[in-house]
């Protein structure tokens, strides 16, 4: 009986020492890790940030954000995940600047759902921007004076 | 009529019971994909229109979502707690609009966890994981055969469900290539219990490949039908239309390191034209994947185990990679090994010759529909048999087998070194070079090579991520093959069939150049060991809890993974 429960003992304490030891051998194997996968991070957060809950979200594409940063224009659109069978859609984007200029950038786009697209556009002198998406014949509109114009 | 009325009032009980768990499961996934979004969380995902696409993780809500919301809510509110409770969740939409955002609902949907055992909530996340998964499912379906049904945006709670685990992916396929080290710990073995529905699991099974292979080639994501996979567009059709267009021999120039394969190509296009020949391969890989993993696993653990080996074949690492590599010959050859290890053990369990003929005739079709694939079951089959030399009761067989095996390959490799030139084999790409030449590579690899470095952790990120993008990413695949491995006995047929090969795949996955990591790690029958993994799984379920349980994380683990499968093959066709 007393062999018995000392085998059991020792058995106990061999497991414990052989996990001990997987332990701090899991823990150097990955301690590399997290300096190679910094590299990735944007495939699962971006520093990207938008204001959705504005109950827009019925439609099937909503333009979330268009700001200046720098002399870039940035538009900031949400391909929702409603209407999934639409294909195609069309971005249109129109700035107008101080100087009375007007740029016009047209994207085709697939409509892949809930896509986050960002776009950026050199425009140091926008005023007015104004996004128009059409997607499987709906379109939808925002425009914005940008301040400080 | 008491006695009806009675059985009425089980019944509605029953089902109240049922609505309320699946309620309270929903509105709990709702609060999760809530949390997420608020963090910043994204899904990559694969599209082969756009590439890389970036989801976003964003609960489906609009004025009809919060109003579900609200209802989902009062149902476990009021079937599980007092009458009364019904009036909370109409009191927090009230903050809920004039906030224009859904936190109180949440914080109601968390007051709902504390009202209930630990058991039950564990019950409601998997029920409503399945019927999110069912509407997420109808929702891929509608997308590709542009069915004209209402749909729900329940894709962010499928997306919400595994994005947290993307960051560690990397780990969870390391783990799952060290499980045999991890063995010695398992608490308990794999010990499969023996239900019946196999066949009846193997007819699903057989739909679903069918279904994923007609996803791909659907003409509402895929308009003109084009071809789907680098090797399928890059090497088989141009393959093909080569062949067609010499004689039988450029079988052997052409395909040198697939011969059968080419062979079988070449009779599909003569009959089929280049194009339909390509597409039936894939066909032919993912069914035939499908049968062997069900054949396999039948032979080693029985019927029950069989019917979740081929449900999980279509849907695992093999079928998202197969397809969208195109790895066809790799795919096929994998699952002529599994027929051949099935014989083998046929031939260990009972003896018979025609089993030991059949193996051998297996073995040799399996290296020559991919030399690489059949390389690598032959390395695993010749340390299995010598494993298999030190248990009593195979010995005899096994060292038969050995003997045999050794024998066979050197004279085959001879012959072909010597008569490939005259068959049309280019002579330096015979299959004793083509060897010499991958070890050569490998051993030249070797020297610089510093494991788990912060260069070789970049390079197992390359191959998890960017090879055949996002198609490893599904946890469950390495997280089933960890426990499935882990828990195998080693001193037992399975022990002995399954940990070499995944000690082969590991220490070839961990030294290879950076362009051959992941055709090594698909090098494995993920099928089988997720298969051991999910059985363990329910089996302990199963003692532990009830049934119920167990069923229902059975059917939610598998639509957890029809869902991934079908929404991978979506983005590869569109």
């Amino acid at each position: 009986m007393l062999l018995r429960s000392n085998a059991l003992l020792v058995r106990r304490v061999c497991r414990f020492a052989y996990g001990f030891a997987l332990l701090i051998f899991f823990i150097y194997a990955i301690s590399s890790y997290p300096s190679a996968a910094t590299y990735y991070a944007n495939l699962w957060s971006r520093n990207v940030h938008f204001d959705a809950f504005d109950f827009s979200m019925q439609d099937s594409v909503v333009v979330c954000k268009v700001e200046k940063v720098g002399g870039e224009v940035r538009i900031l659109l949400l391909r929702t995940y409603f209407e999934p069978l639409a294909l195609k859609m069309i971005v249109k984007v129109r700035i107008q600047s101080d100087d009375g200029r007007e740029m016009l950038y047209t994207f085709n786009e697939k409509a892949a759902v809930g896509h986050l697209i960002t776009y950026a556009v050199y425009a140091p002198n926008a005023h007015y921007v104004q996004v128009e998406v059409e997607i499987d014949g709906i379109r939808v509109v925002k425009e914005v004076w940008l301040s400080g114009s | 009529m008491v006695k009806w009325v009675l059985k009425i009032n089980l019944q509605f009980k029953y089902w109240l019971n049922i609505a309320s768990l699946t309620s309270m499961g929903i509105s709990i996934l709702l609060t999760w994909t809530y949390l997420l979004y608020k963090v910043g969380l994204y899904c990559s995902c694969w599209e082969s229109s756009s590439g890389f696409i970036i989801r976003a993780i964003i609960p489906p809500l609009n004025y009809v979502g919060i109003i579900v919301w609200v209802i989902l809510l009062s149902i476990p509110l009021t079937v599980n707690g007092k009458l009364w409770f019904i009036a909370i969740p109409p009191l927090t939409l009230i903050p809920t609009i004039a906030i224009s955002d859904p936190p109180p609902l949440a914080l109601t949907s968390i007051l709902l966890i504390f009202l209930n055992s630990l058991k039950r909530i564990f019950e409601a996340i998997l029920a409503g994981i399945i019927v999110v998964e069912l509407t997420v499912l109808t929702y891929i379906l509608a997308r590709a055969y542009d069915l004209q049904v209402p749909l729900l945006p329940t894709l962010p709670i499928h997306l919400s469900l595994y994005c947290l685990l993307i960051p560690v992916m990397p780990i969870l396929v390391l783990v799952a290539c060290l499980s045999p080290i991890l063995n010695p710990l398992a608490p308990k073995k794999f010990n499969p219990i023996n239900y019946s529905m196999n066949r009846t699991l193997l007819a699903i099974a057989l739909v679903t490949s069918l279904t994923m292979w007609s996803i791909i080639y659907c003409s509402a994501l895929n308009p003109g039908l084009k071809l789907v996979g680098v090797d399928a567009i890059t090497r088989y059709y141009p393959h093909a239309t080569q062949l067609l267009r010499g004689v039988l021999r450029s079988v052997m120039s052409v395909g040198y390191d697939r011969p059968l394969y080419y062979l079988i190509l070449y009779i599909l296009a003569k009959y089929l034209g280049a194009y339909n020949a390509v597409r039936i391969l894939a066909l032919i890989a993912i069914s035939t994947y499908t049968v062997a993993s069900y054949m396999f696993a039948r032979e080693v653990w029985g019927g029950w185990v069989a019917g979740v080996a081929a449900m999980i074949a279509p849907l695992t690492y093999t079928a998202t990679v197969g397809f969208y590599s195109g790895l066809y010959s790799n795919w096929t050859s994998l699952s002529i090994a599994l027929l051949a290890y099935t014989s083998i053990v046929k031939w260990l369990r009972r003896g018979g010759f025609k089993w030991l003929t059949l193996y051998f005739i297996l073995m040799a079709g399996s290296v020559a529909i991919h030399v690489y694939m059949g390389a690598i079951f032959f390395a695993a089959s010749t340390i299995i048999l010598a494993l298999a030399t030190i248990e009593g009761n195979f010995r005899r067989k096994a060292l038969t087998v050995l003997a045999i095996q050794i024998a066979f390959a050197t004279l085959s490799l001879l012959a072909i070194e010597n008569l490939g030139p005259q068959l049309g084999i280019p002579t330096t790409r015979t299959l004793l070079k083509i060897v010499i030449g991958n070890i050569n590579s490998w051993l030249g690899g070797l020297t610089s090579l510093k494991l788990f470095s912060t260069s070789w952790w970049n390079n197992m990120c390359f191959a998890i991520y960017a090879y055949a993008p996002t198609a490893a990413l599904d946890p469950t695949v390495w997280i089933l093959t960890a426990i499935g491995i882990t828990t195998l006995k080693f001193r037992s047929l399975d022990g002995f069939i399954i940990m070499p090969w995944i000690l082969i795949v590991a220490a070839l996955s961990f030294t290879a150049p950076l362009n051959l990591i992941y055709r090594v790690l698909y090098d494995m029958p993920y099928s089988i060991t997720e298969a051991a993994g999910i059985s363990y799984i329910t089996e302990n379920m199963w003692r532990r809890f009830s049934g119920r349980v167990n069923a229902i994380s059975l059917a939610a683990l598998i639509a957890f993974k029809i869902c991934y499968a079908m929404n991978y093959a979506v983005g590869l066709a569109s």
